[in-house]
């Protein structure tokens, strides 16, 4: 296929993350996905990994074995993420804080530091990571959460403007509410909260986030850089 | 194992291969001294980026093992007052190069 892209995508298990692999295998590309399970997968131009993204010489590897078998990386979604029970900032342990601070911050820069290496030696890349609406709603409950996935669209404006000169461009998305086998793991009220907060207050399919993917990923979005996009928001 | 003048070489072939490419502009001629971050560099921080990625890919080669350079590995370089010249990353290649045959 012509347009057909190398597309990295990381914590594809599950959820939000496997819908997209299907959505872009379904488009033509080749989709290199990772998460910490082992899975089964019967899916044809799909390559994934037991990755664990915090570990620095675990995602060197996958990057060059994805370098050497596909020989380039055109795009890469940065979307693995924990979710865990909201709590107020008073009473959530130090050690939830630490495993979204491992995840969100380290997990993601790691990543986003080493596909960085190989589309900077092409002088071409699109970089998209995923943050979260809890960011411009600052929601309550979740002080650990929000600030790690803060981090991340932060991380990513600043990678945007050192990147720039090579020709690929980095931008951020703030999923809106999206239900997956991931999303039913929050109770009714929760997701009700969620979706009064939100300006459109609907829940959103993955094919919609991926559209957005689409828009960052176009040829002609060479200009669009260190942008954020919140679904179904005004911010 | 690569040898410390493999080394040196390893890195000027790296640098040729760069502009070839066209990823940096002029050709450099690298010696032990040969700044290569921090200093009188000759290379801004994507053409280091590069560099380093360009020379993991020659060991690789060269020795059909997976090897990584990583600044905190390197001993000699300080992140308050970061610099490495040509001669420390080819101390560095020997050593983490040592126990491939």
């Amino acid at each position: 296929m012509k347009n057909c892209k190398v597309i990295v995508i990381t914590g594809t298990s599950r959820g939000i993350g496997l819908g997209m692999v299907k959505y872009f295998l379904s488009q033509g590309h080749i989709v290199v996905g990772c998460g910490r399970s082992k899975i089964k997968n019967n899916l044809e131009n799909y390559f994934y990994s037991e990755i664990d993204i915090t570990d620095e010489k675990q995602v060197c590897k996958w990057i060059k074995k994805i370098q050497r078998t596909h020989n380039r990386i055109d795009v890469l979604v940065s979307n693995a993420g924990l979710v865990k029970s909201s709590l107020l900032m008073t009473v959530t342990p130090t050690s939830i804080l630490s495993s979204f601070i491992e995840t969100h911050i380290l997990g993601t820069y790691i990543v986003c530091r080493e596909v960085s290496k190989v589309m900077i030696r092409q002088k071409y890349g699109r970089i998209i990571t995923i943050s979260s609406l809890s960011v411009p709603l600052l929601l309550e409950g979740t002080s650990a959460y929000t600030a790690t996935k803060s981090a991340i669209v932060d991380m990513t404006k600043v990678l945007a403007k050192e990147l720039a000169p090579t020709g690929i461009t980095c931008n951020i998305i703030n999923p809106g509410l999206i239900e997956t086998d991931a999303t039913n793991f929050f109770s009714s009220d929760w997701k009700k909260m969620l979706l009064e907060k939100q300006t459109i207050k609907s829940t959103f399919e993955i094919e919609e986030l991926c559209y957005i993917i689409n828009f960052f990923i176009n040829s002609k979005s060479d200009c669009i850089t260190g942008q954020v996009i919140s679904m179904g928001l005004v911010t | 194992m690569i040898t410390y003048e493999n080394a040196i070489n390893l890195i000027q072939e790296s640098c040729d291969s760069l502009h070839r490419g066209g990823l940096i502009d002029s050709k450099v001629i690298i010696d032990k001294e040969t700044h290569v971050l921090g200093g009188k560099s000759i290379f801004d921080s994507i053409g280091f980026v590069t560099l380093f990625a360009e020379i993991e890919d020659s060991i690789m080669e060269k020795t059909n093992s997976d090897v990584f350079l990583i600044l905190d590995d390197i001993n000699e370089f300080d992140i308050d007052t970061p610099f490495l010249s040509a001669g420390v990353i080819a101390s560095h290649i020997v050593e983490i190069t040592k126990n491939i045959d």
